[in-house]
């Protein structure tokens, strides 16, 4: 579900709050979105090096959330080692790592847009002004979650801000590149969504086969390029024609 | 050494599971692994494997499988009339819940509808040996990974298995095996308070843990849906996206608790007004559509304490390096 778009990103910096939820993880809560710097430096301060025990760490826009087993290592020790990296890392923002960027081809065109003709309505300007400002957009991944692969992309102008679809659709095209809140967001499966689709790409943006398995990882920059109904086929064909391909 | 298992009636959603794929929900791919991790690793000590050796999950119903090699399988979880079948499909004999049986190349295994619970596990000899994907054969529908291009098993398909376990299968006393069997079968699960205690009131938090709640059809392995009871939240009722935990018992805007299962998301925004403890999750996994439950709440020294005191409970019953090797 996309964060309240009404919600804009603030300034202030409190540090965040730090407890165990349920009897395996502990969660690190900021009351505002402190950026995508501070919650990489957050990530990296508890990653390495590895706490004991530690199988997961999960960011998402303003909570961190370490997933232990407590067999393994016990929650009130991992909630301290927790604060005391925390506490080191002094809420640190990282700003100048190198970050990978990663082009996707879309194609705009009515099969694949169904849902870009009413938000062209909403902003009140025409389809192409709309295409070009989400294609001329630089996107942060913020975070994955909701299904693997999926990346939420800060960055979205704010004509295509539009709120969830009443009504989810019950499938959604893998590849679908769609909308929601201030977030963009590109379907790796084929899954139900609320999310308003614009466009289509045909690369692949999650396979095991490959190393890393997600297209786009969090932190990555993002950016979209125009390309036609023919191009698309020409890729797609192009991506079938790797290996194995999908089921 | 290997064989091959064939799957002759898959169920209607039987699945490849050992004990999931921690390590890849920043990339939005759930958990996953057995929905009853002590049925399996039950089952799989007592044909002499590790605990995190792959199993057949089946739901509900069971199936009908044939093997072209000698092995030796242990049913766990809930189960049905399971009956051994010589090539020519003629039953032989009865199989019995945690009860390790030998089983000719050949013969074929048929259970039928599981009772008791929602979940049983077919565990062979060496494990069901399909490709590891992200370090785990569990299968995740959603993603379409791990066991058979990441789908329920269909009729016709051939799973590799091993024929050899790490040890020699074992028996145990039939008080231990009632007890075995009883433990994940708690119909009253313990929450330690949810992280989004600001989103509910007192009342909220009293209904929880007073009222009865009814498992509804709609219960897989991503979520289970309660109805029965509403729980209120106070607005806006959703919160920004953020990691979510299989157990979290999320309340949807209308009241309605869903409690995250293994396939669960990675992150959600509905809150959370608590989390079924590490365990209970085992008898989270053997909730059947229309069973009735309760919860209560405990703090996380009582949570630990349940999850020592049973995991101590399963060694002694059935410990994990078995008898010693001759």
């Amino acid at each position: 579900m996309a964060p309240d778009p009404s919600q804009s990103p603030s300034t202030t910096q409190r540090p965040p709050g730090i407890t165990v939820c349920g009897d395996r993880s502990v969660r690190i809560s900021f009351d505002h979105d402190p950026g995508a710097g501070v919650i990489e430096s957050v990530r990296n301060a508890l990653a390495s090096p590895p706490i004991p025990g530690v199988a997961d760490i999960v960011c998402a826009m303003k909570t961190v959330s370490v997933v232990f087993d407590p067999l393994e290592a016990d929650p009130s020790e991992v909630l301290g080692e927790v604060q005391r990296r925390l506490h080191r890392a002094g809420g640190a923002e990282l700003k100048d790592r190198p970050r990978r960027e990663v082009v996707l081809s879309v194609c705009y065109e009515p099969p694949f847009a169904p849902d870009l003709a009413s938000i062209a309505e909403r902003a009140g300007l025409g389809q192409s002004r709309l295409i070009d400002l989400h294609a001329g957009a630089v996107y942060t991944a913020r975070f994955l979650g909701f299904s693997p692969g999926f990346a939420y992309l800060e960055g979205l102008p704010e004509a295509l801000h539009a709120p969830r679809l009443a009504s989810p659709r019950t499938l959604i095209e893998p590849g679908s590149v769609a909308v929601a809140g201030f977030f963009s967001g590109v379907y790796p499966q084929a899954t139900p969504g609320g999310w308003r689709v614009i466009g289509r790409t045909p690369l692949r943006l999650f396979d095991t086969a490959c190393e890393p398995p997600s297209l786009i990882g969090p932190g990555d920059l993002v950016r979209f390029r125009p390309i036609d109904g023919a191009e698309f086929a020409r890729l797609l064909a192009e991506q079938g024609a790797g290996e194995g391909g999908l089921e | 050494m290997s064989g091959q298992l064939r799957i002759i009636r898959p169920g209607p959603c039987s699945l490849v599971q050992d004990l999931g794929r921690p390590g890849a929900a920043h990339l939005g791919v759930a958990r996953s692994g057995a929905a009853d991790t002590l049925s399996l690793r039950t089952g799989n000590r007592l044909v002499g494997n590790e605990d995190n050796a792959a199993a057949i999950e089946m739901t509900l119903a069971g199936l009908h499988a044939s093997f072209d090699t000698d092995s030796t399988v242990c049913l766990s979880g809930a189960g049905g009339d399971a009956l051994l079948l010589d090539a020519h499909a003629k039953a032989m004999r009865r199989v019995k819940l945690l009860e390790p049986t030998r089983i000719g190349a050949g013969e074929s295994l048929r259970i039928g509808p599981l009772k008791g619970g929602a979940r049983g596990y077919l565990c062979i000899a060496g494990g069901v040996r399909t490709t590891t994907e992200l370090g785990s054969r569990s299968t995740h529908a959603a993603s379409g990974i791990g066991g058979l291009g990441g789908r329920a098993l269909d009729a016709g398909d051939c799973l590799p298995i091993g024929t050899d376990a790490a040890r020699p299968a074992r028996r145990i006393a039939p008080q231990a095996r009632e007890r075995l069997l009883a433990m994940p079968l708690c119909r009253e699960l313990r929450v330690t308070p949810g992280p989004h205690a600001e989103l509910f009131d007192q009342d909220a938090m009293e209904t929880l843990v007073s009222a009865a709640f009814k498992v509804s059809r709609a219960a897989d392995r991503v979520g289970v849906r309660l109805e029965g009871t509403k729980i209120p939240t106070l607005d806006p009722g959703t919160i920004d996206s953020e990691p979510m935990l299989a157990g979290a018992i999320q309340v949807t805007p209308d009241g309605t608790p869903i409690v995250l299962m293994p396939d669960g998301p990675t992150t959600g925004g509905y809150p959370v007004i608590g989390v079924v403890i590490n365990a209970d999750l085992p008898s989270l996994g053997q909730l059947r559509p229309g069973d009735e439950i309760r919860f209560s709440a405990v703090d996380l020294e009582a949570a630990m304490e349940a999850l020592r005191s049973q995991r101590q409970e399963l060694d002694t019953l059935c410990p994990p390096d078995g008898p010693d090797r001759p």
